[in-house]
């Protein structure tokens, strides 16, 4: 059998159509559309205030309760200081082509990373403390990651074989496995619990409240299934998500289903989506949103999701060129990191945000060119530090 | 209908939206990331519609689109190929076609994102080595290369798997 004849035969059970009828909304892509071709009219950056600005204007007035969930308490979260300038540079890369920055803690001090990206690389997982590399560390079965990191320094991962992963924890200079079985640690929080999931073929949300810990199975609705859990924030809530669906866990394990406030809405938090008090969250289609999951509140923070992001959110294109300015989310603010920090490199670049400090004076991250071959432009990791 | 149009950008596309939302559907396997890759497409589309005379052949245009918004969010959720790797499991409820799909996915998502594309586009998508590389922006070596790495890599995630065999089969 020759490898067209193969390739035909072997994804064949992947053909068919979308169920369900189209959630796109042309009107909306010529009012986009319409930004985008004034952004690049007038040099990009005057229009890109003006759209952030609006944007961030019409998210305050968007201030509205949760159409399920408890009923709103007047108490917010105090909304953080946004810092008023920032300065990138490059991460040390222990002499290895491609890193990035997976993660980091909420002090801004510990960041982890890996030296092998993309699925076939080899490379060690990486951490930074104070924005200096102090650990290279061979990951266990061959490939492995290493998800995040709290301000002690503890570090939880799992490795890469979608057949035979378990998470762990790195500690005291080792990597010991977590108890449970098979499964993923996707976060740990300063009060050192770490959350994930066990199973392989039917995953469940776990939370370990300590490295040692057996994990405490977390409730699923009736009927509902799980992809991720998410993060993990300080004071104890947690995230998780299956395909659009996005679930929250309060500090007492009592699970919630998130109704997004447009009818019909997406809402994706991802990875490091807890900050500053807030889950954020983001949808091509809708912009950028955030819940309090004390209180249910949802704040539209803009339509505009193309140039601010939340970490690990995927929000935004975040390319830079020319003029262009990365942003981030500080709050319900936008902070601006400064143009492309990829020094003597021409054309347009991604940069994916994955980490910032509770007090968003440390942001870090990696960034890629958008059109060559990862292979021939490799991602590079960044920190900024802000004031 | 003068190009370059509203009107000219509105009927095109509302006569190409199935197309697209199949298309991002076989690329990524989940139908409201195929409506936020179409989504971000027609945007594209459309602040670029004014210059649009100027492209010879506007679907292989749009297909580049579509693929890069594809590429790109590969690159950005990062996490959802890299750390999970697999799509969702729930494979003790499943059985014959669907774990099969199930297990495929799962495979076909820790592929490398561009020959993902090429896989796709070329065995679920029926485009010739020629419309690939069209869409790719690269030669027709590249694709024909691409395909077989991309296949390679199936077969040792998936332990070199036999393809399932039906009657009657075909798309």
């Amino acid at each position: 059998m020759n490898d067209d004849d193969f390739g035909t035969l072997l994804l064949r059970p992947l053909a068919g159509d979308p169920a369900g009828s189209p959630r796109v909304d042309v009107q909306r892509a010529m009012r986009e559309g319409r930004r985008m071709r004034h952004r690049r009219r007038w040099s990009g950056f005057a229009a890109l205030v003006a759209a952030l600005t609006a944007a961030l204007v019409t998210g305050s007035l968007a201030l509205a309760p949760a159409s399920t969930g408890p009923k709103p308490r007047p108490t917010l979260p105090p909304e953080p200081a946004v810092p008023a300038a920032c300065t990138g540079s490059p991460l040390p890369d222990g002499g290895h082509r491609a890193v990035t920055v997976t993660g980091g803690d909420s002090t801004g001090r510990w960041h982890v990373g890996t030296a092998a990206p993309n699925a076939g690389d080899k490379g060690p997982m990486l951490i930074w403390h104070d924005g200096k590399l102090v650990a290279q560390i061979a990951p266990p079965n061959g490939d492995a990651t290493l998800h995040d990191i709290n301000s002690s320094g503890v570090a939880v991962g799992s490795n890469n074989s979608a057949w035979d992963t378990y998470p762990f924890v790195y500690r005291n200079g080792k990597i010991e496995r977590l108890k449970g079985g098979r499964g993923v640690a996707s976060a740990i929080n300063d009060s050192g619990e770490i959350v994930g999931t066990i199973g392989v073929n039917n995953r469940h949300p776990v939370r370990w409240k300590s490295a040692d810990a057996e994990p405490e199975t977390l409730p699923m609705p009736p009927g509902a299934t799980i992809q991720f859990v998410l993060d993990v924030a300080p004071d104890g809530w947690i995230s998780g998500m299956y395909l659009s669906d996005t679930y929250v866990w309060s500090p007492d394990g009592q699970v919630r289903k998130l109704a997004p406030p447009s009818p019909d809405g997406v809402f994706r938090p991802g990875p490091e989506s807890f900050g500053f008090g807030w889950l954020y969250g983001v949808s091509l289609r809708d912009g950028v949103s955030r819940y309090e999951p004390r209180t249910g509140t949802w704040q539209h923070l803009t339509d505009a999701g193309h140039k601010a992001q939340f970490p690990g959110t995927g929000a935004g294109d975040a390319q830079v060129t020319g003029a262009d300015e990365l942003s981030v989310f500080v709050g319900r603010e936008v902070l601006r990191l400064g143009g492309n920090p990829i020094a003597g490199r021409s054309g347009t670049y991604s940069f994916e945000i994955t980490a910032i400090s509770a007090d968003a004076h440390v942001v870090a991250g990696y960034g890629l060119s958008t059109h060559a071959d990862p292979k021939a432009q490799p991602e590079r990791p960044f920190i900024w530090r802000c004031r | 209908m003068e190009s370059g149009t509203d009107e000219a950008y509105l009927a095109y596309v509302h006569g190409r939206i199935p197309a697209l939302r199949r298309i991002g559907y076989l690329l990524c396997g989940d139908e409201h990331q195929a409506d936020d890759l179409v989504q971000e497409t027609i945007t594209k589309l459309y602040a670029r519609w004014p210059r649009i005379a100027a492209v010879d052949n506007v679907d292989a245009y749009t297909h580049t689109m579509l693929v890069r918004a594809f590429l790109d969010e590969k690159r950005r959720g990062w996490w959802r190929v890299r750390l999970f790797g697999s799509p969702p499991e729930h494979a003790a409820a499943v059985a014959g076609a669907a774990e099969d799909r199930t297990m495929l996915r799962g495979a076909l998502a820790k592929v490398a994102p561009r020959q993902q594309a090429v896989l796709v586009l070329r065995y679920l998508c029926d485009q010739s080595v020629a419309e690939v590389a069209e869409i790719l922006g690269c030669s027709e070596g590249t694709v024909k290369s691409q395909t077989t790495h991309g296949l390679n890599a199936l077969r040792r995630i998936l332990g070199e798997p036999r393809p399932v065999q039906r009657s009657g089969g075909g798309r």
